[in-house]
């Protein structure tokens, strides 16, 4: 079977998102509608091939760089004005995208984090506004008529898997100013691995895992196994549900919440973390034990990923078909040009940079999922199925070779150990021999040792052979295990969020902007008992915000342990000395008590 | 918490005694409840001293903020009142009823409050205030809010 064939076999079926703007797409026209940029070690940039001169060949000669210097694509020349942004927003056959109001859905100080994130937007190096808007419109000229769906393959075949390798470019991920997202970038390259082993050689190869490529996941994390229940397949083809405008590949519709937490903030939430599993844990208070992930901490930032699969569908039995490109290292754009693949930012936390090409990081470096796609998805240490049944033969019988060659070494020894003793009992009788006795007791607590390790090695041999016996019976009667005990860390969906009044969306909307000006209204008018009014401040926005959310109860009660923590301080600041003397007391009483008691024992 | 106060302990499942359902309460909560009942006793003790005209003035550390200088019949009806909080929420969580918990802090918020803002006016109530925080962390420890958690559960079951 070619890998062509190969390819089509498996090809997946990609599910967007209603109102996804860009679909995976072909690199030619892409291309052909961008300039090439050439930035020097000065930092200035300049275009060193023009707009309507540059194709694929093209970029692949021009792939090489003098040193200090990077290369980038532009594919948008000008954002779009203010006045034609609106009129694109609201053109005739628009797709809508309606989500539930992401900042409403959390905690006070997260929004108070997310503001300070859209800020930094101000100073890092940013998409600018109406990029993605030009590039939709630029993208919709260019490709007009010529609907065509493009996933770049690859196949590699290495350590007797056969690793399929789907590619697919976007012409811009728009994820923050379409979804309300983390970023924005010209240009995204995607990727899904299948993996496949051969049943018996010359047989048609069958699939086994599927990785996807996703946010902050690596290695074991990505993949699944061919006979997962949460892995949707339809025949021989996995679909993938595309993240709306990031382009992330999920293996679940939904919608994925990630918190994305500013570094700094990490020591504070982990303090707070601690006092909170104090406060429950040690103390007994509350009912709830925290369970804190960045997703759900109080000083991330919530992003969503919305992969809902109602949109346009791509692949086998779908309206939208699959064109493939095959690759490899023998084509020369995808060897020859390392820059970037739209526009650079220079954003120092990278997110608003565009990306390398299929085979190359930012830096120049070639990526991993290239160069190593078994490790990648940690496949490296997973045997094809028809080898495992060998494999594990050839261990066990390794195993009772090395079992019984050390219990031989373990007779030997222990007759040693139990001659020496002798003679160590025997110098121990008269104090003439004290010398001889102690270098013989000496070797004898050495040689006792080693008998223990040695021991102690055979254990484990013995015990690891009883577990390989039974994993082989259960290889050969078919059973393969639960598909999921290699997941570390599983992303799942977020339940879905109950639809929000209007008025709960527009006070997330509003609040931090509204407390900012209350703080600054303190500052300017410098009230007395300024700190009164700051305590009041925070007390009705919590009110608030509790209101909101339906939990004025929980705001109540929160207060009012609060309220007892602060009377508790202000008893500790006014009595610290009776309470250090009562403290005393306590201690001494205890001492007496205890060692009264194993007086009376004794 | 000792053993003679961990709900678990003590509250075995319910037995019967001349048919109708007895249940064990933590000892602690036992206090607890005796102390608010004794207050609203207190309150009614005081109101009628003061009425008999035995009082010239509402002493300060019961009449706290919202009756000073009030007039006299406003100053009864928050007795009145105050007495009537403490003796609902002394009885609801002697029947172990999942309200009074809530009730029950949220009146000894108020009782902080009263108590914190007296503190930085200068007329400290300790005794009070050591009462109430020890109330307070105690019915939110884990097992005793587990008590009325089950409770609540048992009801909406029935």
């Amino acid at each position: 079977m070619s890998d062509l064939e190969l390819l089509r076999r498996h090809e997946p079926i990609a599910r967007l998102t209603r109102g996804e703007l860009f679909f995976p797409s072909a690199v030619d026209a892409y291309v052909r509608g961008c300039g090439l940029w050439m930035r020097d070690e000065s930092g200035r940039t300049r275009e060193i091939v023009p707009r309507g001169a540059l194709d694929l060949e093209t970029l692949a000669a021009r792939g090489d760089t003098p040193a200090g210097s990077s290369l980038h694509l532009r594919f948008v020349e000008e954002p779009l004005t203010a006045i034609d942004l609106q009129r694109w927003l609201q053109r005739p056959g628009r797709e809508s995208f309606r989500v539930p109001g992401r900042l409403a859905r959390v905690s006070f100080p997260s929004r108070l984090v997310d503001s300070g994130f859209n800020l930094s937007l101000l100073v890092r190096g940013k998409v600018p506004g109406g990029t993605a808007a030009a590039a939709e419109v630029a993208w919709r000229n260019r490709t007009a008529g010529e609907a065509r769906f493009v996933y770049y393959g690859r196949v590699v075949r290495e350590g007797g898997w056969i690793a399929l390798q789907y590619l697919f470019f976007y012409p811009m991920n728009n994820w923050r100013s379409g979804f309300h997202g983390v970023n924005d970038h010209e240009a995204d390259w995607e990727q899904i691995f299948v993996y496949l082993y051969e049943p018996s050689a010359g047989a048609v190869p069958e699939p086994y895992w599927v990785a996807y490529a996703s946010h902050d996941y690596q290695g074991d994390d990505l993949r699944r196994r061919w006979d997962d229940p949460l892995l949707r397949k339809q025949g021989a083809h996995p679909v993938v549900f595309v993240g709306a405008g990031s382009h992330a590949s999920y293996f679940e519709q939904g919608e994925y919440v990630m918190g994305v937490e500013p570094q700094f903030l990490t020591p504070i939430r982990k303090a707070l973390t601690q006092a909170r599993q104090f406060w429950t844990v040690v103390l007994g208070q509350g009912l709830d034990i925290p369970n804190e992930t960045s997703a759900n901490s109080p000083l991330s930032i919530p992003f969503v990923d919305y992969a809902r699969g109602d949109g346009v569908s791509i692949g086998p039995g779908e309206a939208r078909q699959w064109s493939p490109v095959l690759i490899s290292d023998a084509v020369p754009w995808v060897d020859r040009y390392r820059g970037l693949w739209g526009l650079d930012t220079r954003d120092p936390f990278g997110g608003e940079r565009a990306p390398s090409g299929p085979k190359y990081n930012r830096d120049g470096s070639v990526r991993r999922s290239w160069s190593d796609p078994l490790g990648w998805a940690g496949l490296d240490k997973v045997l094809p199925p028809p080898e495992v049944p060998t494999a594990l033969g050839a261990r066990r019988a390794e195993l009772d070779t090395e079992i019984a060659t050390r219990e031989q070494t373990i007779q030997e020894q222990r007759h040693l150990v139990r001659k020496l003793a002798v003679d160590v009992t025997a110098l121990g009788a008269t104090e003439y021999h004290s010398a001889l006795h102690t270098r013989k007791t000496r070797d004898l607590t050495a040689m006792e040792t080693e008998l223990r390790g040695l021991q102690s090695a055979q254990v484990e041999a013995i015990e690891t052979r009883a577990a390989i016996r039974a994993y082989d019976e259960r290889i050969r009667a078919g059973d393969a295990g639960d598909p999921r005990t290699h997941l570390r860390h599983v992303h799942r969906p977020a339940p879905p969020v109950p639809p929000q009044r209007r008025i709960v969306q527009l006070w997330g909307a509003l609040s931090g902007a509204i407390a900012l000006l209350m703080l600054v209204a303190m500052v300017a008018f410098a009230l007395p008992h300024w700190w009164l009014w700051a305590v009041s401040v925070v007390l009705v926005f919590m009110a608030v915000e509790a209101a909101m959310h339906g939990r004025i109860a929980n705001f109540l009660l929160n207060t009012v342990i609060t309220l007892a923590a602060f009377a508790t301080l202000i008893l500790v600041w006014e009595f610290w000395r009776l309470l250090l003397v009562l403290g005393l007391i306590a201690i001494a009483i205890y001492i007496l008590r205890e060692n009264l008691r194993e007086l009376a024992k004794s | 918490m000792d053993s003679e106060t961990r709900p678990e302990a003590t509250l075995a499942a319910p037995g019967t005694a001349r048919g109708r359902t007895v249940r064990k309460r933590p000892f602690v909560l036992n206090m607890v409840a005796g102390l608010l009942a004794l207050k609203a006793v207190g309150h009614v003790i005081i109101m009628t001293v003061f009425w008999l005209g035995y009082l010239d003035s509402p002493p300060a550390y019961v009449s706290g903020l919202f009756v000073e200088q009030a007039g006299e019949y406003r100053y009864f009806a928050t007795m009145i009142v105050y007495a009537a909080m403490y003796a609902i929420v002394a009885i609801g969580l002697w029947r172990l009823r999942s309200w009074a918990w809530v009730a029950t802090m949220l009146v000894l918020g108020f009782d902080l409050a009263t108590t914190i803002i007296g503190y930085f006016q200068g007329r400290a109530n300790y005794p009070s205030m050591v009462l109430s925080v020890v109330c307070v962390f105690y019915l939110n420890d884990r097992d005793v809010q587990g008590l009325f958690a089950r409770r609540r559960a048992r009801e909406t079951e029935a």
